[in-house]
């Protein structure tokens, strides 16, 4: 049972909730740019939601689809499609041995996130199918998808096995089928184009000036063409220091925004390192970085305070949120 | 198996919800309460059988005590060719796929009977609601973020004849 890929796209690669615990020995996290939206493609196919999926950037691949199997796209919309028919998001849907799945237009969002039910038949290295892109680790060898690669899946068990019966039982003959239902898409500002992001005070912010720390919070960021899964690069107001720090190196974290002495912050995402001597002025909401993920070069960010409590409640409100999903999902599809 | 006090808070419950129809498997009983079928009956038939033996069953039926509030009026005069399409489930009537989109169907548009005519949602999941039959919209019962009880009557269709 396998998916060959026909065409590669921009940059196609398995990714997971990330590599932890390896850090102290200077290997990076990985895993999904956008988390929500790879929890969520899991938990729509029956998968363990932190199973490996594709993580499908800008131009999508095109894949064969050579066993009949049951996929959930969520993330960004890249107009995925099967015989010029539009695959719907944001639900299960079922194919047929011998479809070929096409992504076209980016939409909204710049990532989207492919789960199939089974999960991908990789091992795991460091206990993750995440790939770590610079080193070559993990993932589908180590690296992003190529012409020709056969990417093996799992046979589903447990509910992603009976979501497959469940729904090849309602196609009949037909070549697709999806459920009647779905779930919420728009979390991800549909207005892509400007967003706004929460922060918190970072760990050095008051070291930064008091016309910094206004501009941080009034003016917009660019995303610039320099983004890329380690970190998003932002340009617009000047952000300075009052007087030159000397750091040593710490730890940072998802979603950290550190500046550089150029006074161009970076949000640091996925595959970010795991120390930086560079001073912190903000730290992104946990709920937000997925946000962050979905928005291109050339939008505009705005950084909005908001405290750890609050930070810590959005959070909360989230994962209650996923877990009555999973009940619904689980009472919908009769269980 | 359940308790004869069980059983009645069970029915009063029901009964006093707008609930239709209510299953509840527990150990070895099986309790059915349907407010629709055996709707001749003008008094209420409760069967209840030892569990041990035949599955227990129980029967409450009567249109009389539903305590509904108030729901949508439905003009009933058109004539045969309209169509009510009925909600499938409580939830929140949504007419659009995602805030701001255009709407699914819009007043006196032509619809086909597997057409997607709104979606409800319930327990964060969008159900979608198909026409169930060829026609034109002449009525929008709802409106956006509105709550819906199953049975209600989201639009009214003229049928094609």
């Amino acid at each position: 049972m396998s998916i060959k890929v026909l065409k590669a796209g921009l940059l196609t690669s398995i990714q997971d909730l990330g590599r932890y615990g390896y850090q102290k020995y200077g290997v990076i996290v990985s895993g999904a740019m956008d988390s929500h939206s790879l929890r969520l493609a899991n938990i729509l196919v029956g998968n363990e939601e932190g199973e490996g999926v594709l993580e499908i950037s800008l131009m999508g691949p095109s894949l064969k689809i050579e066993k009949d199997i049951i996929l959930a796209i969520t993330g960004g919309d890249i107009s995925p499609s099967i015989d010029g028919k539009s695959v719907p998001m944001w639900r299960p849907v079922y194919l047929k041995k011998g479809s070929i799945l096409e992504f076209g237009r980016c939409r909204w969002g710049c990532r989207a996130y492919l789960a199939i039910a089974g999960g991908f038949d990789i091992p795991r290295i460091m206990d993750s199918k995440s790939t770590y892109l610079r080193a070559g680790i993990g993932g589908f060898c180590g690296r992003g998808l190529k012409v020709g690669d056969v990417l093996p899946v799992k046979e589903p068990q447990g509910q992603a096995l009976r979501y497959l019966g469940k729904l090849a039982k309602k196609a009949g003959t037909k070549s697709m089928e999806t459920t009647a239902w779905h779930i919420r898409s728009s979390y991800i500002p549909q207005n892509s184009q400007c967003v706004t992001i929460r922060v918190m005070k970072g760990s050095q912010f008051k070291h930064f000036t008091e016309e910094s720390t206004q501009n941080l919070f009034n003016a917009p960021f660019q995303v610039t063409v320099q983004s890329d899964r380690m970190g998003y690069r932002l340009s617009g107001s000047t952000i300075k220091l009052m007087q030159p720090l000397e750091m040593v190196s710490e730890a940072v974290a998802l979603g950290t925004v550190q500046v550089p002495p150029d006074g161009n912050p970076i949000i640091l995402l996925a595959d970010r390192q795991s120390v930086g001597g560079y001073p912190k002025i903000a730290q992104v909401a946990i709920v937000d970085v997925g946000t962050v993920a979905q928005t291109k070069a050339g939008s505009k960010i705005y950084f909005t305070e908001i405290s750890i409590e609050e930070a810590e409640e959005l959070y909360c409100t989230r994962e209650q949120d996923i877990q009555n999903l999973i009940i619904a999902i689980r009472l919908k599809m009769g269980e | 198996m359940l308790t004869f006090n069980e059983i009645k808070e069970i029915i009063n419950l029901v009964n006093q919800s707008c609930i239709q129809h209510f299953e509840l498997n527990h150990e070895a009983t099986n309790i059915v309460i349907d407010k629709h079928s055996l709707p001749s009956t003008t008094e209420n038939k409760i069967g209840l059988q030892d569990a041990s033996a035949v599955d227990s069953t129980l029967v409450l039926s009567g249109e009389s005590h539903e305590k509904q509030l108030p729901r949508k009026e439905v003009p009933d005069q058109q004539g045969d060719n309209l169509y009510k399409i009925v909600s499938p489930t409580v939830g929140t009537f949504y007419s659009a796929p995602e805030p701001g989109a255009d709407p699914f169907i819009k007043i006196n548009q032509q619809v086909n009977s597997n057409e997607i005519v709104c979606v409800l949602e319930a327990m964060k999941l969008f159900n979608e609601v198909e026409a169930g039959v060829n026609g034109t919209i002449i009525e929008v019962l709802f409106k956006d973020g509105e709550f819906v009880e199953y049975g209600d009557t989201l639009f009214l269709v003229k049928q094609d004849v």
